[in-house]
């Protein structure tokens, strides 16, 4: 999901499906699960209000055991240049998207372990790092979080 | 199995304890009552120590001139070996000047981490969280600085003012290490695969330690039997705190400690040093509301 690259280690003979996020939230899954789910800049693009439910959808269709790889745009970071009224068009850019990808929602990295938490999951790992990003036909580092998620089913 | 037997059971570690302000207490009492309310843990012990710990006149109990019983990683050896003799699964380390959230042990064991810390500061400017990165060249040690709220990620040490650890670190420690004597007495592991042989037991000359060839030389010999001293989990050796050397042993075992964000302590001083002082001090730093 999402345009960044990221780097994740799959098993040799991993099956890997890509789905748009608007897609996986109006499939019915049924009882399958995967073992590795990676939902990568894109839950930005919910509104707020949605984020939950899309989360909760994540953790459900994790596999027993199974790795959640959730990385969004870090919206703190790309505040302070605001505050500091410094002109940084990444930084807008990691607030406010763009006009063929508007972002609807800005995560705090605290608020997104919450939600995972929330939705049952077990939070592993949960930090901030940089991402390669195309801006105005430039290549910028972007600032992300990042967090991966387990889940334990009895 | 009993419902009771299925809890997980966490020592309380209180390396130097003394005199403590008022305020400390309530809110600590706060916590342990507040986990136990829980039903999901037991408390298992409370071991507290006192501390001679040579270092802004903690020595001295406020007041007086009384100096505390021993050095702190004396203590916290102790605490280790009381610990590991009865069968609690976890220790929960806290200092007598650090009060955890009261929700701390709960939250930490659900994490499933086997050493896990939350963040406290210096009690005076820069008020950095007490809790490092190691310079990959130098070896010297850089608190992390300008952390991620609500993060949770690996670090190369912590302090023990906030620190939730398995019993299985512990004994993967002392699995995997011997205990060698040093020639002023003093104790030190070595992990069992950076002993090279052949093995001395005993020298027959006692020779002062020397640096040769851009080495430094010592002869060691392996902690005799009948000497009781506690294995060295936590020392205070080359100016550093004692928890520096605990971090580097688990470590050496493969388990290195993860440092939670969303726990934050207060650190009585005088007064409590709080998340806020480290945030004035960082905002200061960036130029942010000035």
């Amino acid at each position: 999901m999402g345009d960044v690259d990221i780097q994740i280690n799959l098993p040799e003979d991993a099956e890997v499906t890509t789905v748009r996020l608007e897609d996986f939230i109006n499939t019915d899954y049924g009882d399958l699960k995967f073992d590795i789910i990676a939902c990568v800049h894109v839950l930005q693009t919910l509104w707020s209000h949605e984020v939950f439910d899309a989360i909760q959808k994540l953790v459900d269709t994790l596999a027993n055991k199974g790795e959640l790889y959730i990385h969004v745009p870090g919206i703190e970071q790309a505040v302070k240049p605001l505050i500091k009224n410094t002109l940084d068009p990444v930084a807008f850019y990691l607030i406010w998207g763009s006009e063929k990808t508007p972002f609807h929602t800005g995560f705090t990295l605290m608020w997104l372990r919450q939600l995972v938490m929330k939705a049952g999951g077990i939070v592993r790992n949960a930090n901030v790092g940089l991402f390669d990003l195309e801006y105005s036909g430039k290549k910028v580092k972007g600032i992300e979080h990042h967090l991966l998620a387990t889940v334990v089913r009895d | 199995m009993t419902e009771e037997n299925k809890k997980a059971v966490v020592d309380i570690g209180v390396a130097c304890s003394a005199h403590q302000s008022p305020d400390w207490w309530s809110p600590v009492m706060a916590m342990l009552l507040n986990t136990e309310r829980s039903g999901e843990i037991t408390i298992g012990h409370i071991r507290t120590v006192s501390s001679a710990l040579p270092d802004h006149n903690k020595n001295n109990t406020i007041g007086n001139v009384k100096k505390r019983w021993s050095l702190t990683d004396a203590n916290r050896n102790e605490i280790s070996k009381g610990f590991l003799d009865q069968g609690s699964d976890w220790i929960f380390w806290m200092d007598d000047d650090t009060v955890p959230p009261t929700d701390v042990i709960t939250h930490l064991i659900k994490l499933g981490l086997p050493f896990v810390a939350g963040l406290y500061f210096l009690p005076r400017s820069p008020f950095n969280p007490i809790a490092y990165k190691r310079h990959k060249d130098s070896g010297l040690y850089a608190p992390v600085y300008n952390y991620p709220r609500g993060g949770l990620f690996e670090v190369d040490s912590v302090g023990m003012g906030c620190t939730l650890i398995h019993r299985s670190v512990y004994e993967k420690i002392l699995a995997e290490h011997i205990v060698y004597e040093r020639y002023n007495g003093a104790l030190f592991p070595v992990h069992k695969s950076q002993v090279r042989k052949p093995e001395v037991k005993e020298h027959r000359v006692r020779r002062k330690p020397v640096v040769k060839a851009g080495q430094y030389r010592e002869q060691v010999t392996q902690q005799k039997v009948e000497d009781d001293r506690n294995f060295p989990y936590y020392l205070l050796e080359h100016g550093r705190t004692e928890d520096h050397h605990f971090c580097e042993l688990a470590e050496s075992v493969g388990i290195k400690p993860m440092l939670d964000t969303s726990v934050i302590c207060d650190h009585y001083k005088l007064k409590a040093t709080t998340v806020e002082d480290y945030q004035e001090e960082l905002d200061e730093a960036e130029g942010i509301f000035k």
